[in-house]
C-alpha cells in the first residue's frame, strides 16, 4: 500500500483522537467514582442501579416507619405497665378496705389514695407520644379520658357518643414492608371494657363504685363483687400489654430484616455503579502512558522529508 | 536523412514535455493538503515518426497525450454509502445524547428520585396526618414531580423543534449542494465536450458528492461527458437533461396543528428554506387525510421529509397530494434526525402515560371512585380542574389549586365527613400506589381500573407495572437506543476511516514521491538543454569552421 504524509497525519490524529476519548471516560469515572453517568453507558446496569436506589429508598422509609411504631409501641408497653401498677396498688387498698375492723379514719385515707390513683388512670390514659394521645384510636388530637370537674368520676369520652369521638376505637395503620400493614395501637375501649368487650362492668364504673362503696363502708362489697370485677381488669391489662409486646418483637423482626435487606441492596448497588479504584487508577496510567507514547511519535513522523536528504 | 533542425525539433519537444510534468509536479504539491484533491499525472508519449528510405522509422520525440487524475470510482461509492450511514447514527446520536441529559438517569435529581421522595412523603402523611408540616411536605414533593415533568416535556418539546430545524437546514443543504453540482456539471460538459479532462472540476464535484452523501443517501451515474445524475430512494434529484436539471425539490414538515374537526394546518419548509420556504397550508379534513396517507402510519407528521415540484407557487390549490411524494430515504443525517424526532416524541408520548397514570390513580383514591365526593377535589389536574386523565398531561400536569392554597384538602381519611385528623388510611392507600401494577398504556386509552372503596385499593391490572419500572423501562429504552447510535458512530467512524485511507493511498499527494519525480523531470529537462547547446556547436561547426 502506497503511503502519503496524509495517511499518516490522519492516521495519528485519529488515534490520538481515540486515546484522548478513552482516558477522558476513565478520568470521568474516577472523578465520579462511579461507572455509569448516562443510561448508554450500560442500560443494562443503569435500570438496575435505578431499581436498587428505589428499593433502598422504599426500605428507608419503611425503616422510619418501624422506628416510628417501635416508639409508639414502647410507649404502649410502659403505660400499660404503669396502669397495671396502679391497679394493683388499688388492690391491694381495695382488700385492706374491705377488713371490717377498719377504723373510719382509715377507710377516709384508703379513699383518699384511691382518689389519686384515679387521677393517675387518667393520666396514664390520656399518654401521649409525638403529640398524639396514644389510646385514642384515630382521635389523636382529643385525650380520650377525664376526670369530670368537681368530682373523681373517670369519664371515657367516646362512650358520651360526642362526635368528636367516631373513631375513637379505629386502628391506627402503618406500612412495614412492601403490602404489610400493621396495627399499632390499643384503643381506649380495650382498657374499659377489655378488648372483646367482655368484662362485666366496665373499667370508670368500678372505680366509681369502688368510691361509692368505701364512702359507704360497704366492705361485702369491696372484699367480694369490686375485687373481682378489679382481678379481670388487672388481668384484662396484662393480655394487652403482652399483645403489645409481642407487636413490638414483631416489629423488632421486621426492623432486622429491612437492616439485613438495604445492607445487602447497598452491596449489590455499590457492586453495580461503583468503580474499582485500584482497578481504574490502573488502566488511567496505562492509557496515560499510551497517550503520551503516542504524542511522542507524532512528533517524530511529522518531521523527516526527502527534502531534509536533497543536497 | 534527418536535418540538424530536426533534432532541434526533437529536444525542444522534450523541453516542453519534462516543463509541463514539472508544472503537474508543482500542482500537485500546491494541493497536497486541498480537500477533495487527487494527484495528477502527465501521461507522456512518442511523436508520430517519419520513415527514412533505407533508415526506418526515425523517431521525433515526445508529447503531452492527457493529464489524468488517479482515483478509483469504486471507493466513492463506498465512502458515499458507508459515510451516508455514519451520517444518520451521527444525527441520533447528537439528538439522543441531549435527551440523555433532559432525563438525568440515574442521579439524584432525576424523575425516579423525584418520584420516591413523592410516595415516602404519602408515607409520613399517612402516619401523621393532624400535622399540617406532613401535609405541606406532600404538596411540595407532588409540586417537584410535576414541575419535572412538565420541564422534562418542554425540553423534550425544544429538542423536537430543534432537530426539525436541523433537518430543514439539511435540506437547504441538499439543496445548495445539488445547484452546485449542476453548475459543475455544466462546466465539465464545455471542457468534454472538446475530449479534454477537467480533472480539477471533477474533485471538486466528487468533494460534494461526498458531502451530499453524510446527508442523504443516493446513486450517482456519470455520462460520457463526466455529467452526473443523482437519484435518491427512486427520485431524480439531479438529471443532466438541459433546463430540467433539478425539477423536484425537498420540504420539511415544520408543524401540523390538528383542528378538532379533523382539518389540520400544515407548514411546510420548502427546500429547507426557512426564510423564503415557509408555506402554511390550510388542509381540509379530506386534504389532510390524503396528506398524512403519504407517510406510514405510525410515524411522527412533523419532522416528515417531502418532495414537490420546485415551480410549485406554495398555494393549497395549485397542488394535489399526488403531486408531493414522501421521501423516504435510507440513511444519512436527514434521515437520522427524521427518526430520532419521531423517537422524542414517542419519549413524550410515554411522558404523558406516567402521568395520567400517576394522576389517575391518586385521584381515584384521593377522591374515593375518582367520583368528587363530599368537596374533596382531584389532587392531579391538567388543563382545568375535573382531574380527568383526558385533560392531563405530562405538559400541564398540576396540583388542584385549593390544595395549593391550602393543604388541609389534602384528603388523608377514610371517612367522610373526616371524622378525626389522626385517620391517615386514605394517605396511606395512597402511598401504596408505589407499588400498584398499572396498566399504564391502557389507562391513556380509557381503561379503567377494579377500585375497592372498602380497603380503597386499586386492583392490580393485567400486564400492569409499577410507575417507577415503567419510567425505568422508558430509560432502558433511551439507554439501547443511544448505545446503539455511539456503537454505530464508531464502527462506521473507524470504517469510513480505513476506506478513506485507501483513497488517500490511491490518490493523495505524497511529498517525498512528488519531489523525486521533480528531480527526475530537472534532469530530463536538463539533458534536453544539453542536446540543443550540442546542436548549436555542431552547426558552429558546420557554418564558421568549414571555412568556405
Amino acid at each position: 500500500m502506497r503511503v502519503t504524509n496524509k495517511t499518516m497525519l490522519n492516521n495519528y490524529l485519529n488515534n490520538l483522537n481515540r486515546n484522548l476519548t478513552q482516558m477522558s471516560k476513565y478520568q470521568n469515572q474516577l472523578s465520579s467514582g462511579k461507572e455509569i453517568s448516562k443510561p448508554s453507558d450500560d442500560p443494562f446496569a443503569v435500570t438496575r442501579s435505578m431499581s436498587l436506589h428505589t428499593s433502598i429508598n422504599q426500605n428507608e422509609q419503611y425503616l422510619r416507619n418501624i422506628e416510628d411504631s417501635i416508639g409508639w409501641v414502647d410507649m404502649t408497653d410502659s403505660a400499660l405497665g404503669s396502669m397495671g401498677d396502679v391497679m394493683n396498688r388499688l388492690r391491694e387498698l381495695v382488700i385492706k378496705a374491705a377488713n371490717g375492723s377498719l377504723a373510719d379514719s382509715d377507710r377516709n385515707a384508703i379513699k383518699d389514695e384511691v382518689e389519686q390513683l384515679i387521677g393517675q388512670v387518667e393520666q396514664i390514659a390520656n399518654t401521649n407520644y409525638d403529640g398524639r394521645y396514644i389510646f385514642g384510636g384515630q382521635d389523636t388530637t382529643e385525650p380520650p379520658f377525664e376526670i369530670i370537674d368537681g368530682t373523681n368520676v373517670l369519664n371515657y369520652k367516646p362512650d358520651d357518643d360526642d362526635a368528636d369521638y367516631n373513631s375513637s376505637k379505629k386502628m391506627l395503620k402503618r406500612e412495614i414492608s412492601q403490602n404489610v400493614t400493621m396495627e399499632i395501637n390499643v384503643p381506649g375501649d380495650w382498657i374499659t371494657e377489655g378488648k372483646n368487650n367482655d368484662l362485666t362492668e366496665d373499667l370508670p364504673t368500678i372505680l366509681n363504685n369502688i368510691m361509692t362503696a368505701l364512702e359507704e363502708g360497704d366492705t361485702e362489697k369491696l372484699g367480694g363483687e369490686l375485687l373481682g370485677q378489679l382481678d379481670d381488669h388487672i388481668e384484662n391489662i396484662l393480655s394487652i400489654r403482652s399483645e403489645a409486646g409481642a407487636k413490638y418483637n414483631r416489629l423488632e423482626a421486621a426492623k432486622f430484616k429491612n437492616e439485613g435487606e438495604t445492607l445487602n441492596m447497598t452491596d449489590l448497588l455499590s457492586k453495580t455503579e461503583d468503580i474499582d479504584i485500584a482497578e481504574k487508577s490502573m488502566q488511567y496510567m496505562m492509557m496515560e502512558n499510551v497517550y503520551i507514547a503516542s504524542l511522542n511519535t507524532g512528533a517524530r513522523i511529522m518531521q523527516p522529508s526527502l527534502l531534509d536528504f536533497l543536497r | 536523412m534527418s536535418g540538424i533542425f530536426t533534432t532541434f525539433n526533437t529536444a525542444k519537444r522534450g523541453m516542453f514535455a519534462q516543463q509541463h510534468s514539472i508544472n503537474t509536479t508543482s500542482h500537485n504539491i500546491t494541493n497536497a493538503n486541498t480537500e477533495g484533491y487527487s494527484r495528477q499525472r502527465v501521461q507522456l508519449e512518442t511523436t508520430p515518426g517519419f520513415s527514412i528510405p533505407g533508415v526506418g522509422m526515425m523517431g521525433t520525440g515526445v508529447q503531452v497525450s492527457t493529464i489524468t487524475r488517479i482515483r478509483d470510482a469504486y471507493l466513492d461509492t463506498q465512502i458515499r454509502y458507508e459515510s451516508s450511514i455514519a451520517g444518520q447514527y451521527k444525527a441520533r446520536q447528537e439528538v439522543l445524547e441531549q435527551v440523555e441529559m433532559i432525563f438525568m438517569e440515574p442521579s439524584d435529581a432525576g424523575l425516579n428520585t423525584l418520584m420516591g421522595r413523592m410516595w415516602d412523603s404519602w408515607q409520613e402523611l399517612s402516619k401523621s396526618p393532624e400535622n399540617s408540616n406532613a401535609r405541606t411536605i406532600v404538596r411540595e414533593n407532588a409540586l417537584t414531580f410535576t414541575d419535572n415533568l412538565n420541564h422534562m416535556y418542554e425540553q423534550l418539546e425544544t429538542l423536537k423543534n430543534d432537530s426539525i430545524n436541523l433537518a430543514e437546514k439539511k435540506a437547504l443543504d441538499i439543496h445548495s449542494i445539488l445547484d452546485q453540482v449542476q453548475g459543475l456539471n455544466n462546466q465539465i460538459f464545455k471542457i468534454t465536450i472538446k475530449n479534454e479532462k477537467p480533472n480539477d472540476l471533477m474533485d471538486k464535484r466528487d468533494l460534494l458528492l461526498d458531502q451530499l452523501s453524510d446527508i442523504v443517501d443516493f446513486k450517482s451515474t456519470e455520462d460520457k461527458y463526466g455529467r452526473v445524475t443523482i437519484e435518491s430512494d427512486g427520485n431524480t434529484l439531479l438529471s443532466t437533461l438541459k433546463d430540467n436539471e433539478i425539477t423536484q425539490e425537498i420540504s420539511v414538515v415544520r408543524n401540523v396543528e390538528e383542528n378538532s374537526d379533523g382539518s389540520a394546518d400544515v407548514t411546510l419548509v420548502r427546500g429547507g428554506d426557512s426564510i423564503n420556504g415557509v408555506t402554511t397550508l390550510n388542509m381540509s379534513k379530506d386534504e389532510y387525510e390524503d396528506f398524512k396517507a403519504l407517510f406510514q402510519q405510525g410515524k411522527d407528521i412533523e419532522g416528515a421529509v417531502i418532495l414537490n415540484e420546485k415551480s410549485w407557487d406554495g398555494k393549497l390549490e395549485n397542488i394535489s397530494t399526488a403531486k408531493m411524494t414522501s421521501f423516504n430515504m435510507t440513511h444519512g443525517e436527514l434521515k437520522g434526525y427524521q427518526s430520532v424526532i419521531d423517537e422524542v416524541g414517542k419519549y413524550q408520548d410515554e411522558l404523558d402515560g406516567l402521568a395520567k397514570a400517576v394522576a389517575y390513580a391518586v385521584n381515584t383514591i384521593h377522591m374515593d371512585d375518582g367520583s368528587e365526593l363530599d368537596g374533596h377535589n382531584a389532587f392531579f389536574v391538567g388543563s382545568d380542574d375535573t382531574g380527568d386523565i383526558n385533560t392531563i398531561s405530562a405538559k400541564n400536569i398540576k396540583i388542584h389549586q385549593d390544595i395549593i392554597d391550602d393543604v388541609g384538602n389534602i384528603n388523608t381519611g377514610k371517612e367522610y365527613p373526616p371524622s378525626s385528623e389522626g385517620d391517615g388510611e386514605r394517605a396511606l392507600a395512597i402511598a401504596q400506589l408505589r407499588n400498584a401494577r398499572l396498566d399504564i398504556l391502557g389507562i391513556s386509552n380509557g381503561t379503567e381500573a377494579t377500585y375497592d372503596e372498602a380497603t380503597m385499593t386499586i386492583e392490580n391490572m393485567s400486564g400492569g407495572t409499577t410507575v417507577e419500572s415503567y419510567f425505568k423501562d422508558i430509560v432502558a429504552k433511551l439507554g439501547i437506543s443511544t448505545q446503539q447510535a455511539n456503537r454505530m458512530v464508531d464502527n462506521q467512524g473507524a470504517l469510513t476511516g480505513q476506506l478513506i485511507q485507501r483513497r488517500d493511498s490511491i490518490s493523495g499527494v505524497s511529498l517525498d514521491e512528488e519531489i523525486a519525480n521533480l528531480v527526475q523531470f530537472q534532469h530530463a529537462y536538463q539533458a534536453n538543454s544539453k542536446v540543443i547547446s550540442t546542436l548549436t556547436l555542431m552547426l558552429d561547426t558546420l557554418i564558421n569552421g568549414m571555412g568556405v
